[in-house]
């Protein structure tokens, strides 16, 4: 019986000893990657790979190495995905943004600067040389009525407003390296806020300025045969005895009211879009008109490709608003110029509104006859003496 | 000169016109521009 028991015993400890001999040796004759096979086979069209489907992840999957053609591209503008509603929240870095300061900083201003001082500087030789020109046959003394109040308040509603805009505008342009250093920062900065405000409501009083001179002027603006020929003369500007026939308005006085009019218009609509930003696509808009009729501007002027962004918009807005104000300045310069020490008379016309009948025959016979012939009403005779 | 008056009278009107009606639309206080409130996820 004890013999039997001790069998058992050993066929029980014998079994298992073989299946773990058996295991050893797998382990040590097979190569690793049968170890890790399954006898299990996955179906063929199964992942095996631990990285998410799409294209691979920048940086690896666990972002510890650095990329740099990510950073470039985001450098660049390359726009990402966000999930709040404010999809342009994508765009971490608006590149052309740097291409604009620099842009505003550098050679833009300068050149704004100089085509200023230049057309001062012109004036100026011009009032040299030429100097005022005067009345050749003297005044006479009778009055004739040129404008009526509500064109001389039209006039001096978009006068003055026109130079509150120019002084605050150029604020923002120049006032930084010009101002800032003469009046310090402590005023330059509550001096610049008021500006600033002062140029955003301003600019409502500026446009229905020019809506009113438009609307009042328009039929005396409209160009004639008269023009050519007082053009060809060149206005009577150069040399004595030379008062080319003009109607109310001359060609020079008519090319005034059509820049006015027009660079008046684009500045109030590039203002308007700044006043209300990221709500207009004029740049886009207006390049594609262009485009259509052969002139691809951003080609010429080695702009991207439209279409732009809300805040390209925006920066097209804010380099255009300067240039063309700056452009209707040195007009105004001119005009200004002209209708003061430039010309005997001038000035009473926007003054009191009546100029001098011999003034009125010298530069604009025409208008000055037809006054004479019809509308005597409007002709002072000379105070007694 | 009445008529040079008269443009600042207007001016004046106009301007004030435009910061009575527009100043809430031109001018954002700074608590609200940079408050959170308004940010919210899809």
């Amino acid at each position: 019986m004890k013999h039997l028991t001790t069998r058992r015993a050993s066929a029980r400890y014998l079994l298992p000893g073989i299946a773990f001999a058996l295991l050893v040796l797998t382990g040590l004759v097979l190569p690793p990657e049968a170890k890790a096979q399954s006898s299990v086979r996955p179906p063929e069209n199964a992942t095996t790979s631990i990285a998410p489907p799409g294209p691979p992840l920048q940086g690896g999957v666990q972002g510890t190495a650095s990329d740099a053609d990510i950073w470039r591209d985001i450098r660049q503008g390359e726009v990402g995905t966000v999930p709040i509603p404010d999809k342009s929240a994508g765009l971490m870095i608006q590149s052309q943004g740097e291409d604009w300061r620099l842009q505003r900083k550098g050679p833009m201003n300068d050149y704004l600067g100089y085509a200023m001082l230049a057309t001062i500087v012109l004036l100026a030789v011009f009032f040299a040389i030429r100097g005022r020109i005067k009345v050749e046959h003297g005044m006479s003394g009778v009055k004739i009525k040129r404008f009526s109040t509500l064109e001389r308040m039209s006039h001096w509603l978009m006068a003055l407003s026109f130079i509150t805009l120019g002084i605050s505008g150029l604020n923002f342009t120049f006032g930084r390296s010009l101002v800032l250093p003469v009046i310090g920062k402590d005023l330059f900065g509550p001096l610049s806020g008021f500006l600033k405000a002062t140029h955003n409501y301003t600019a409502f009083a500026f446009m229905i300025g020019l809506a009113l001179a438009f609307v009042l002027w328009i039929v005396h603006n409209i160009p004639d045969r008269t023009d050519l020929n007082w053009l060809a003369k060149g206005g009577g500007l150069i040399g004595k005895s030379n008062h080319p026939p003009a109607k109310k308005f001359n060609a020079g006085q008519k090319l005034i009211f059509w820049g006015v009019m027009l660079l008046g218009l684009s500045v109030s609509v590039s203002g308007w879009a700044l006043l209300f930003p990221f709500e207009h696509q004029l740049f886009t808009g207006t390049f594609a008109l262009l485009g259509n009729i052969g002139i691809d501007v951003p080609a010429i002027l080695g702009l991207p490709e439209p279409p732009y962004s809300a805040i390209q918009e925006q920066q097209f807005n804010s380099v255009w608003h300067s240039i063309v104000a700056v452009a209707m300045i040195c007009l105004i310069f001119a005009h200004i110029y002209i209708g003061t020490i430039g010309m005997q008379g001038a000035y009473d016309a926007m003054g009191s509104g009546e100029v001098d009948l011999n003034w009125a025959r010298e530069h604009h016979s025409l208008w000055a006859e037809e006054v004479v012939a019809r509308k005597p009403e409007r002709i002072s005779p000379a105070p007694a003496e | 000169m009445k008529a040079f008056l008269l443009s600042i009278v207007v001016l004046l009107l106009i301007v004030a016109g435009a910061r009575f009606g527009l100043k809430p639309l031109l001018e954002t206080p700074s608590a609200v521009a940079y408050s959170t409130d308004n940010v919210r996820l899809d």
